[in-house]
């Protein structure tokens, strides 16, 4: 088991956004987060990276209690983060962006390889090398912000919703490409509101309501179910 | 025509001063949201650790070659940057660190409270009077086709642009500059990509220190004076230029801060040298009514 | 209540009461400009122009001092109003350094106006105020701020203050009501500075610096800029503060200044913390029980939050 999150609380004040979550990324998966806007998915992402600390509850990767650390540590122990709305640096360039990713691993001369690897899977973004990534389109930017988290050479991704505001034919291509970094070996959780092309590509999937983990399948299990087919698949 | 270039000249080699210590507390801002009212009292260190420096070791008196000169000048411009330096890494660790990201004022003040520490720790150890800081350099005046340039003067430009091209070089060629960039864009996210945002956090605030150490030792020697107060008026001037260049280029702060300075020099030497101090916030005034995000554009706050 | 201090207290301690209690009226000014979300950084301005206002009419005109009072708090309140309109587009970080330029820019003003004394100083002003003068108004200044807590105009400053967008689409007339409360807290200034004036009787351009602005928004956020109680607490802590610490002259700055900076990092919010208003302090309820006999009304619920 790669990631394993126990019992994980995560409150903003008063408010408690997720309540004692259990959930699990095996080797070489995609496993997803299904819920609407507000569920707390973003929370559960942001605890695993060590951006807001957990009131409560573990967070082990390969045995690692990953929980306590702060960003740059979880990032060095292997796990990146493709966040919610793109966010790449506007002020860099493309290139610049990519550097930033494996900052924390760096090897120097992989590092130049792992550029041109990267580029290579993103020949938009070669072209765009000097550009500021602040004028890339919305499907560029999220090219390059996953390309950057790739950078790092990650055994885990994080994906925070990453089809969001995207135009369906990009969306598409998107979750095509969460299958090849899967065929590279490395493990996707993604925390996604388009139940229909995430349950297309993971493994297993949870379902997040309120903070709460709701229910959890393989993906078969889930598209069958009546209720997610009701409320996440439209019937 | 002379005069004009003259002044012109003398209001540069100012401003680039202002320059250095606006670019220090832009450089802090832009990175952590921090309005480090400390700032120009570290710049006020940097003059005093030049009195300390010259009257103990005895070294004034300017009778010497100006190898000797240059080299005295570069070693006390070294021990004050250390000094301020230090200085900064403790101001970070112990005030902006546990008051940044909370509300604006939370840092401000907390600042404000160490710059009321070290404005009268100054006066408690050197008195509320200026001190005269005498110059190390030999005094020679080199005249170019008419325009008369000081030694001192000569000596405070080329410090300040050296550590402004040095800054610039950091920022956009080097890997830790590029990570501050990053942090001051993103902070989250470049924590994700590695970067320790606490390191880049210290890393910005000692080197905002240390240049206004080195301004501070310019400015003395420049003016051979260090006064408990040198930093209130300089340091809220640079502020201003700051504030009118935007924080999204660190050249539009360098352009400013000349800027300010010529603008003053020209002020002065034709109108009146009671207005030279109004002459920063005319400017203010002026630009962020027709641009409120600066001159050359801000970062969201 | 002046003649009873006098007699009872050192007269170095009744000056020290009496300088907290006018920097305590200044700041609540503070407490009702900054409610809609500005920052005002030109605060000892608008007090120092209310005072040479009120100084002018006193000792030049022989005006009333009560009537001069008046007019110094009107001068305060229409230009804060004027402030705050020119302000009104410019987003916050902004609006704020145009009061700090604004501020300057008086100062050098007022150093060049050779009517009201240039650089020296407007002197020959009667000594009008006195403990007397300063703690009712001051009372009745921080009444009126507990008033307008719970008044509409209060929650609709607090609402722009916590979102503007918000605040409109409920119907809250946004640009109004932060240009109102501007000009109320500026009034208050001009108020605070008039009495300021007629105890010290000269009144500088240097005390409308942004040094002296300063003061005050640490004397409002020190104390907590959350409620009323706060910047009274604020500023006649922080002004006595360095009188009780009278060892030297140099000494006692340095640690009123660790003091300042300690307290502030450890309590982060102010010294006086928000007390949600949907609930009562325990000890007000309290009160109210022993006097009406009644149990409070259910509180809303806990919120917090806030900086």
């Amino acid at each position: 088991m790669l990631l394993q999150v126990s019992g994980l609380e995560v409150a903003y004040g008063p408010v408690r956004a997720v309540r004692g979550v259990d959930l699990e990324v095996h080797q070489g998966e995609i496993r997803a987060i299904l819920g609407a806007n507000g569920a707390g998915k973003s929370s559960i992402i942001r605890a695993i990276m060590g951006l807001v600390k957990p009131r409560g509850g573990t967070v082990a990767f390969g045995g690692q209690a990953l929980h306590k650390l702060l960003p740059h540590k979880v990032n060095e122990w292997g796990i990146a983060w493709v966040p919610e709305g793109r966010q790449v640096f506007s002020t860099l360039t493309v290139q610049e962006n990519l550097l930033m990713g494996a900052f924390g691993r760096r090897h120097g001369e992989t590092m130049h390889a792992r550029q041109e690897q990267i580029m290579d899977m993103f020949p938009t973004l070669r072209e765009r090398r000097t550009q500021m990534a602040g004028s890339l389109s919305g499907g560029e930017q999220q090219m390059l912000a996953i390309g950057r988290a790739l950078m790092s050479n990650p055994r885990l991704l994080l994906m925070d919703e990453p089809s969001l505001g995207l135009a369906p034919k990009v969306v598409r291509s998107l979750f095509d490409l969460a299958q090849e970094i899967r065929a590279r070996g490395i493990s996707i959780l993604m925390a996604e509101q388009n139940a229909r092309q995430a349950l297309r590509v993971a493994d297993f999937a949870y379902l997040l309501e309120v903070g709460e983990i709701r229910g959890g399948g393989s993906a078969r299990e889930m598209e069958a179910s009546e209720k997610i087919r009701r409320v996440y698949l439209g019937g | 025509m002379e005069q004009f270039i003259q002044q012109l000249v003398n209001g540069i080699m100012v401003g680039s001063t202002y320059a250095v210590v606006a670019l220090g507390f832009g450089l802090v801002f832009s990175v952590m949201r921090v309005v480090n009212l400390a700032h120009p009292e570290i710049f006020m260190i940097g003059a005093y650790v030049a009195f300390v420096v010259i009257t103990g070791l005895h070294v004034q008196g300017q009778g010497r070659g100006v190898l000797v000169g240059v080299a005295l000048f570069l070693a006390v411009l070294l021990v004050a940057m250390l000094t301020t330096g230090l200085v900064g890494l403790v101001l970070e660790r112990l005030v902006i660190r546990p008051t940044r990201g909370t509300y604006i004022l939370t840092p401000f003040i907390a600042t404000a409270g160490v710059s009321i520490v070290l404005q009268n720790s100054a006066q408690r150890l050197f008195g509320p009077d200026p001190v005269r800081v005498p110059s190390v350099i030999p005094p020679h005046t080199f005249t170019f086709s008419g325009v008369r340039v000081t030694s001192m003067q000569l000596a405070t430009f080329l410090t300040a642009g050296v550590i402004m091209l040095a800054l610039r070089y950091y920022v956009h060629n080097t890997r830790w500059g590029r990570a501050t960039r990053a942090v001051a864009e993103k902070p989250d996210v470049a924590a994700a990509c590695g970067v320790n945002v606490n390191l880049v956090s210290q890393l910005t605030v000692s080197i905002a220190s240390i240049m206004a150490g080195a301004a501070g030792v310019a400015l003395g020697l420049l003016y051979t004076s260090a006064a408990p107060f040198m930093g209130l008026l300089f340091g809220l001037k640079s502020f201003i230029c700051m504030l009118v260049a935007g924080n999204r280029h660190i050249e539009a702060i360098m352009a400013v801060g000349l800027l300010l300075g010529v603008v003053e020099a020209i002020v002065t030497g034709y109108i009146s040298s009671n207005l030279r101090d109004a002459v920063a916030f005319a400017l203010l005034l002026a630009v962020l009514f027709f641009r409120p995000q600066g001159l050359f554009g801000s970062y969201e706050v | 209540m002046s003649s009873f201090l006098s007699a009872h207290l050192p007269a170095f301690w009744v000056v020290t009461l009496i300088t907290a209690g006018l920097n305590a009226i200044i700041t609540m000014g503070l407490y009702f400009s900054n409610s809609a979300g500005a920052l005002s950084a030109c605060h000892a301005a608008l007090a120092g122009m209310g005072a040479y206002v009120a100084a002018v009419l006193t000792t030049n005109f022989d005006w009333p001092f009560p009537v001069a009072l008046l007019a110094g708090a009107v001068t305060g309140f229409a230009i804060g109003m004027l402030l705050a309109l020119v302000t009104l587009r410019m987003n916050e970080l902004v609006a704020g350094l145009t009061t700090l330029a604004f501020g300057e820019t008086i100062v050098i003003i007022a150093f060049n106006l050779d009517y009201i004394g240039g650089a020296n100083g407007f002197i020959g002003i009667p000594l009008q105020t006195t403990f007397d003068a300063v703690y009712p108004l001051l009372v009745l200044v921080v009444f009126a701020a507990w008033r307008f807590d719970r008044s509409r105009l209060g929650y609709a400053a607090r609402a722009c203050r916590d979102n503007a967008y918000a605040a409109a689409a409920m119907g809250i007339n946004v640009p109004w009501v932060k240009t109102l409360v501007f000009a109320l807290g500026s009034g208050i200034a001009g108020l605070g500075g008039g009495l300021r004036a007629h105890y010290v009787l000269v009144q500088n351009p240097d005390d409308m610096g942004f040094f002296f602005s300063i003061n005050y928004l640490i004397f409002w956020v020190f104390g907590g800029s959350y409620t009323c109680w706060g910047p009274v607490f604020g500023a006649m802590f922080l002004t006595i503060l360095p009188e009780l610490l009278r060892f030297s002259l140099y000494d006692r700055f340095i640690i009123y200044g660790v003091i300042l900076t300690a307290i502030v990092i450890v309590r982060l919010q102010g010294v006086i913390t928000r007390v949600p208003l949907g609930r009562q302090p325990a000890f007000v309820a309290w009160l109210s029980r022993l006097w009406r006999r009644r149990v409070p009304a259910a509180s809303l619920g806990q919120s917090q939050g806030g900086r």
